[in-house]
């Protein structure tokens, strides 16, 4: 169990502990949940690959930073004036 | 070039050495020992009687399974073969798929192993490519901007509207009579007030043909321009007896009045201190709209106060949350939001133009809509200015604990590291998980990113050196009292805009992807990835676990492509043609999802992404690959690699070596220029990330020709035989592209 599925796990109270103890009926709830209000969901066994990766916390904001920084110099470099590829 | 075939990781199609010694043909016998014989026979079957692969490829993928700790059963390779299959390519890069797919500990379906594979090897989704697949998007949303003229219309406000609103549904394949009677059907709606919404509904009903009640039901959704408002409203006020009389409300107005009428009639409205509500009454004796909703906002911002005075109303108001609510609108933002009303009109008059929409001129000059938006903004503005004195406040106050208690009991290294690491936490928390950095500009958001980045070296340097740790910590405070919350105009103008947008019904997934573009930051970056869905179910479980008893309603989650491709996907099953693309461009969202898991078992962590950047739909692939930090992605060691499918200097890599935060950055490319216009330009990006912690070492520029087969030589600028440094011993040239290895 990642970081984040185990930070919302220590957060369930104690009647949901009792309810849901496996990871697996996290997923199993929220593609019940998903079917009642007819939102498409992936097959369970992709779900339960990607519903675990919370980009805003896996990734830490300096290396979105930097990636960010890099794309916006190449949008500079396109733009800029200056000679051409032949 | 398509940047796939110069960003082909081929090196990763090489089995490992340890692959290679392992590489001998797989006997029958061995793959049938793993499962059922009706099974085993099934698949070697298919092997021999396969015409697209050879058998060796399957016995390939069997080895690369077992290297990778899976037990290759014969359901497994049933869904391998169907994979093989199915998709085009050649077999290196589909056992590159697989390696990648059993590397990440991924279940190897059919389904999982093919949207690996596009997210390796296919176009990146682009907003063109959507526009492509779904040209219902535009039909509807003609639907939705004919019925707003007839709208008009009926107001008298616009001349010719019937006539084309009757032609739009024609184009949909109704027959003249048909579209005639659902223009009645508009018109009769229109007279009736119902919403937009409603009449969609009601013409879906009455012509319920494909794939025109698709269409309808969509555009019924897309014109719901209040949803977002509603569920703010909702976070703001929950339980009361009066929103849910707002949200009884279904059309724009109607909508408005509700909370009006919830504002002045709620007892903390009529309990304000004299002097705040004579203020109030001269600011609206103005007339004006910012006023106006300032004084919605003084009360509907008030979370907790007004749902205490709504639920109870002899209840006495705490003065003390209008103040202070009061005194941040005359401290950080009040100047800000006194200039709304004028960056409201820059947007509407921008938006008309961008669509060419003069004749909705009318519709937008309605105070309703200028009111609209300046709510919008105005308690968006709020929120986010809340997020920011929340953290200043608690981050301050945890600081000043720290060093207080170290004035009274020495605390070491230990403790302190723990101690500061939960402010660093709330401090990324409030970067990438709430809206605050998507309204300040670039240098608030570099400042936060490097405050975050100070924070973590505290953490570090707390175990070797407590005095200095401390002497850090200190200066750190300095700079967290100093930040003060503005908000940029130009993010602002991108939110506005997109709300001006949702009016008119053409703000879609699609616009709200260029708009994120132009913005720029760490935010920016995240938000795209937000808007193409990759980050869509864990958003999900979020929202179902955030809420107790976890009976939070999932749809009311905010749209992005994913979310909106699976929908289409899941509606679309009449037309086959359709589903394929729906299908095609999930896969590679998918894949992208599937290379982004994070595995805390494991030393790497690796990330992809493949996405469409820049005014021309530029494909860019980010690839990372981290050491392993608490489960999650190390920014201090890692490599990343950027490609870019220029289109002035052709493909280039960008590719960045960091360890403990030292940065080279090498610029890969066949263009015998870009190293003359670039040079200039990365003395720019290397102080932004000296801003934000990293410690900027060196910048090579590396040439290499594109005509050459098999390895290529790479060239330093000054022309000097090159001996590839370690850092780039893992780029190679070779083939068609770079490959990089893992």
């Amino acid at each position: 169990m990642s970081k984040g599925m185990q930070a919302y796990w220590n957060n369930q109270t104690a009647y949901e502990k009792s309810t849901l103890n496996e990871p697996d009926l996290l997923i199993d709830e929220l593609l019940d949940k998903a079917k009642l209000e007819a939102l498409p969901l992936e097959e369970k066994s992709t779900l339960k690959h990607i519903v675990d990766n919370d980009l805003r916390s896996s990734v830490p904001p300096q290396l979105f930073s930097a990636m960010s920084g890099i794309l916006k110099l190449m949008e500079t470099v396109e733009e800029s004036e200056g000679p051409t590829s032949e | 070039m398509k940047i796939n075939a110069f960003f082909n990781m081929n090196k990763l199609n090489q089995p490992s050495e340890g692959t290679q010694k392992n590489q001998t043909a797989l006997p029958a016998g061995k793959i049938a020992g793993m499962a059922s014989k009706e099974s085993v026979e099934t698949t070697k079957e298919s092997i021999k009687n396969s015409e697209t692969q050879s058998s060796s490829t399957l016995e390939k993928a069997y080895e690369l399974y077992k290297n990778n700790g899976i037990d290759p059963n014969a359901k497994i390779m049933a869904e391998t073969k169907k994979f093989l299959d199915k998709v085009s390519g050649n077999d290196k890069d589909k056992l590159f798929t697989i390696e990648m797919t059993a590397s990440k500990g991924i279940d190897p379906t059919e389904k999982n192993l093919t949207a690996i594979h596009s997210a390796l090897n296919d176009e990146a989704v682009s907003t063109e490519t959507i526009e492509t697949l779904m040209p219902e998007t535009k039909m509807v949303q003609d639907v939705v901007k004919a019925i707003r003229k007839v709208e008009g219309h009926l107001r008298g406000t616009q001349s010719v509207a019937r006539k084309e609103l009757q032609s739009t549904f024609e184009s949909m394949g109704l027959s003249k009579e048909e579209a005639i009677a659902a223009c009645d059907v508009v018109e009769k709606g229109l007279a009736q007030n119902q919403s937009t919404s409603e009449i969609l509904n009601h013409l879906s009903k009455q012509f319920p043909k494909e794939p025109l009640k698709g269409m309808l039901e969509i555009a019924s959704k897309l014109s719901d321009g209040f949803k977002e408002l509603k569920v703010v409203i909702k976070e703001l006020l929950p339980n009361t007896k009066e929103l849910s009389l707002a949200f009884a409300a279904e059309t724009d107005e109607t909508l408005i009045f509700a909370l009006e009428d919830l504002i002045e009639n709620s007892s903390i409205y009529h309990n304000k201190s004299a002097d705040t509500h004579k203020k109030n009454e001269n600011d609206l004796s103005k007339g004006s709209i910012i006023s106006e909703a300032k004084g919605s906002v003084k009360v509907t911002s008030s979370e907790y106060s007004v749902v205490e005075a709504v639920n109870d109303d002899n209840e006495d108001v705490d003065e003390t949350d209008l103040e202070s609510i009061d005194d941040f609108m005359s401290e950080g933002i009040d100047p800000f939001l006194e200039s709304l009303e004028a960056m409201v009109a820059q947007v509407l008059h921008q938006t008309i133009a961008n669509y060419g929409a003069h004749d909705l001129e009318n519709y937008f000059s309605t105070e309703n809509t200028k009111a609209y938006l300046v709510k919008e903004v105005t308690l968006k503005m709020i929120e986010v200015k809340q997020t920011f004195d929340q953290f200043q406040s608690s981050a301050l106050k945890g600081i000043e604990t720290v060093l207080s208690k170290n004035e009274t009991m020495k605390i070491n290294g230990e403790e302190l590291s723990q101690l500061v690491a939960g402010t660093a936490q709330k401090l990324d928390h409030m970067i990438m998980k709430t809206d605050l950095t998507l309204y300040t500009d670039m240098k608030s958001e570099k400042k936060l990113v490097g405050l975050s980045s100070d924070l973590q070296q505290i953490q570090t340097l707390a175990l070797k050196d407590t005095g200095k740790a401390l002497h850090l910590l200190k200066e750190v405070h300095k700079k967290i009292e100093a930040l003060v919350f503005q908000p940029s105009k130009e993010k602002v103008n991108v939110y506005m805009t997109q709300k001006a947008e949702e009016v008119i019904g053409h703000n879609t997934v699609t616009t709200a992807i260029e708009r994120t573009k132009a913005t720029g930051g760490a935010k920016m970056l995240m938000e795209l990835i937000r808007h193409m869905g990759l980050n869509h179910e864990p958003e999900l479980l979020e929202k179902m676990l955030s809420s107790s008893k976890h009976d939070a309603t999932l749809s009311n989650e905010k749209e992005n492509l994913k979310s909106m491709l699976l929908k289409l996907e899941s509606e679309a099953e009449s037309d086959p043609k359709t589903v394929k693309s729906l299908e095609k461009a999930l896969s590679n969202l998918t894949g992208q999802q599937l290379l982004n898991k994070q595995e805390p078992g494991k030393d790497a962590q690796t990330l992809f992404f493949s996405m469409p950047m820049g005014d021309t739909g530029q494909e860019v692939k980010l690839y990372i690959k981290s050491r392993n930090k608490l489960g999650g992605l190390d920014w201090e060691n890692c490599t990343a690699f950027v490609m870019i499918d220029s289109d002035r200097f052709g493909p280039t890599g960008i590719r960045l070596n960091i360890a403990d935060r030292y940065l080279n950055m090498s610029v890969i490319s066949e263009s015998d220029t870009l190293e003359t216009v670039m040079k200039p330009l990365t003395q720019q990006l290397l102080a932004d990330l000296k801003d934000i912690g990293y410690l900027p070492n060196e910048v090579k520029f590396l040439k290499t020709s594109p005509q050459e087969e098999g390895p290529r030589v790479l060239k330093s600028s000054t022309e000097q035989p090159l001996v590839l440094d370690k850092s780039l011993e893992e780029a190679e040239l070779r083939g068609k592209g770079f490959e990089l290895k893992i």
